[in-house]
């Protein structure tokens, strides 16, 4: 019998209303155990290559880590996996949250959903049922309106709510997915996904125990009691639980690497506007995740120049940065507003502030004006024009219907030097962490199948001091010598590669990045007895990094399949320059030492250097010879989606 | 002098503080400062002076300053 894992995955065609369920045997999950691994395989198997994102063709996955629902502080996460409709490529999010754990406990791994209804509908799961239901009379409202009418509709107040937004009824590309109001799947447009599919929410309701699927419910019960009390006495944690991410917006200025004006600056002049002691004036309390003792989510409420309830999340650093420093604005009521305003419209922060940032510059260049942007004067610093534009992309109106795109289709619209100014890569935008500072973050960047993100490793600075408490916790994964932020050899390439792999395997188990080490609440080896306890596989620290590795090789493979080559794992030339100021100004990535450090990097996951696809022999090694019918290295050998290009 | 201490730095202030006032009465090493405050050298990444970045083992500094401690950052949410 399997053990952390309830063996049954939920299948929905919304075409055809129907409903069924499929299990999986422990051999299966020990492969796939939980979250991006178990979501790419299904991603992988039943997508027709070179399927329209946005088409009823495409296939969501939602999936719950394999620790999903435990009782340890961090396991929280499910990840929603597509088709992406901003890259073309492996779409992927994760969030923390109750959905994930109330989809766990209603008797389910993961919900598969195919097809497209001809009407509004919502999914109502509970206990391993399911039922489409009319959400014609939702279809439009905002989120907390359709939430408490689900809830009202369902008789339970406990009902957990997974919905789009306004955007993602219109199919941004990239909208956004949320669970109780708070916590988002953000990244890669899988709220348009859904969109597409005329699914407005998936409610979830369960009555099982995490205890009910351990193997050994007692020690993990124990391990949980233990984490929670640590906290208090754990530098990071207690820095997340009181400070959050906005923390970090003072350190990144002061070391010269807070993105300002659209990435050309590192260093923000109206920085006491937005930092963190800024914060603290606005901040209304923090909250927290299922279960989850380390509290580190923020929220805000004040009624002043603008005006923001305490209803959603943050902002997170995220939307300090990506709305204030990067476009200019020393205003945090105004960012803070804009930030709201993502959550209720129901779209991605980074991205939706790093498209605005990318058109403020193409205003200042006088690739685009007043004609072209319904009469606004998009500068650097203009919130007004910012808070307008974030509702005009949710409504794909006037000039928020090019932003809507997202940056990389925008700047081919515009023309002229516009691609140079969009900051993304594979056609999404950069989260608000610049490579010139941490050059490792900038290897994640490019590599990562879903395009650019800053939770694929561990950031530089982590692992630069032997002593510090963040490297001691890798020790345990063979990272025992330390390396500078901005160095690009071979010893920072073998780093970054065993945290990717424990990165990903953290997305398979449902950790969020706030818990296992390097940020080292969850020690290493609590992870393993965590595995342990949860499922009695007598797993490994090489067994779970390899976990992880299969989950990236399953998503290289899909964007093989859909003609991605190494040529898009590029950085936007912007990061070979230099920075314009601060304490890191002059300082550019050498793009030689980039190009050498890919190719070592390739070379040590197995996969083609000149083609960036896994070989056939590393993929056997990881059990993925099946995949090997649609690729090997060199090139796609079946079901080739053809050129990348803006089409996709 | 003004103190911030940035990220978790503030965990190992006693009164677990994140700005506060110290008084030197003669110019000092930075590093005999950090000691003192009793923050681990290994925890700080990044040393500012009057906001301008100083190396942790060579910078003096003197009762007018401004002084900004950070640990190592990532990222996240």
């Amino acid at each position: 019998m399997s053990h952390g894992t309830n063996g049954t995955i939920l299948r929905v065609d919304l075409t055809t209303g129907s409903i069924s369920t499929s299990s999986f045997d422990d051999g299966f999950y020990r492969r796939y155990p939980g979250g991006k691994a178990l979501a790419a395989y299904h991603l992988l198997r039943e997508f027709q290559p070179g399927g329209d994102p946005l088409g009823p063709e495409n296939i969501l996955v939602l999936a719950t880590g394999l620790l999903t629902g435990a009782p340890i502080s961090t396991a929280t996460r499910f990840n929603a996996i597509a088709r992406s409709p901003l890259t073309g490529g492996f779409g992927e999010s994760e969030a923390g949250g109750y959905w994930g754990p109330e989809l766990k406990m209603a008797g389910l791994d993961a919900i598969v959903v195919t097809g497209r209804s001809p009407d509004p509908v919502y999914l109502w799961v509970k206990d391993g049922a399911a039922e489409i239901r009319d959400a014609r009379h939702l279809w439009g409202q905002d989120p907390p309106t359709v939430q408490a009418a689900i809830r009202e509709e369902l008789g339970d107040r406990l009902v957990r709510v997974l919905q789009i937004g306004r955007a993602g009824e219109n199919r941004v590309r990239y909208a956004m997915l949320m669970n109780d109001l708070r916590h988002y799947n953000g990244r890669t447009g899988m709220g348009a996904v859904m969109g597409s599919k005329n699914l407005r929410a998936i409610a979830v309701r369960g009555s099982r125990r995490y205890a009910d699927l351990a193997h050994d419910p007692g020690t993990l019960a124990e391990l949980g009691k233990r984490l929670a009390k640590g906290i208090p006495e754990h530098p990071q944690s207690w820095d997340l639980r009181t400070k959050g991410t906005p923390g970090l917006t003072d350190a990144m200025n002061a070391g010269g690497l807070l993105p300002t004006r659209n990435f050309r600056q590192g260093s923000f002049e109206r920085i006491d506007e937005i930092n963190f002691a800024a914060y603290l004036d606005l901040r209304s309390g923090t909250r927290s995740c299922y279960a989850c003792a380390v509290r580190c989510k923020p929220e805000m409420a004040f009624s002043d120049r603008h005006t923001v309830a305490d209803m959603y999340d943050g902002p997170e650093y995220e939307a300090v940065a990506g709305f204030g420093s990067d476009c200019a604005i020393g205003d945090l009521q105004a960012v803070a507003r804009a930030n709201e305003l993502c959550n209720e419209l129901g779209l991605d922060v980074i991205s939706t502030a790093g498209t605005i940032a990318f058109a403020m510059e193409c205003f200042e260049h006088g690739l685009i004006g007043p004609g072209d942007t319904d009469g606004m004067e998009l500068r650097f610093g203009n919130a007004a024009a910012l808070l307008e534009l974030v509702i005009r992309i949710a409504d794909r109106s006037g000039f928020g219907e090019l932003l809507a795109q997202g940056s990389r289709r925008a700047a081919e619209a515009i023309g002229g030097d516009g691609p140079s100014f969009a900051m993304h890569v594979k056609g999404q935008e950069l989260p608000m962490h610049d490579p010139r500072g941490k050059v490792g973050v900038g290897l994640g960047y490019a590599t990562n199948e879903a395009g650019a993100d800053h939770l694929v490793g561990f950031h530089d600075p982590l692992f630069a001091k032997v002593d510090s408490v963040p490297f001691r916790s890798v020790a345990d994964l063979g990272i025992t010598e330390p390396t500078g932020v901005l160095d690009l050899g071979e010893k920072k390439v073998r780093i970054w590669h065993t945290s990717e792999r424990w990165n990903s395997s953290a997305k398979v188990l449902g950790l969020c990045f706030f818990g296992p080490a390097p940020r080292s609440l969850i020690q290493v080896a609590d992870v393993l007895t965590a595995v342990r306890a949860a499922t009695g596989w007598d797993v490994t620290v090489e067994e779970l990094l390899e976990v992880g590795e299969r989950a990236v090789n399953l998503a290289r493979v899909f964007n093989v399949r859909e003609g991605f080559t190494r040529a898009d794992d590029r950085l936007p030339d912007r990061l070979f320059t230099p920075l314009e100021n601060g304490a890191l100004a002059g300082t550019a990535i050498a793009r030689d030492e980039f190009e050498e450090a890919l190719t070592n990097l390739y070379l040590l996951k197995g996969w083609d250097p000149v083609t960036g696809a896994p070989t056939e022999g590393r993929l056997r090694a990881l059990g993925l010879e099946w995949t090997a019918s649609v690729t090997v290295a060199g090139g796609v050998t079946a079901g080739g989606g053809g050129a990348p290009g803006l089409g996709r | 002098m003004e103190v911030h201490l940035g990220g978790h730095l503030a965990f190992y202030d006693r009164e677990k503080r994140s700005r506060f006032a110290v008084h030197l009465v003669a110019e000092t090493a930075l590093l005999d400062l950090v000691r003192e405050l009793g923050i681990p050298e290994a925890e700080i990444a990044l040393a500012a002076v009057n906001r301008t970045v100083v190396s942790l083992t060579e910078a003096r500094v003197g009762d007018a300053d401004r002084l900004d401690l950070y640990p190592p950052m990532s990222g996240g949410a």
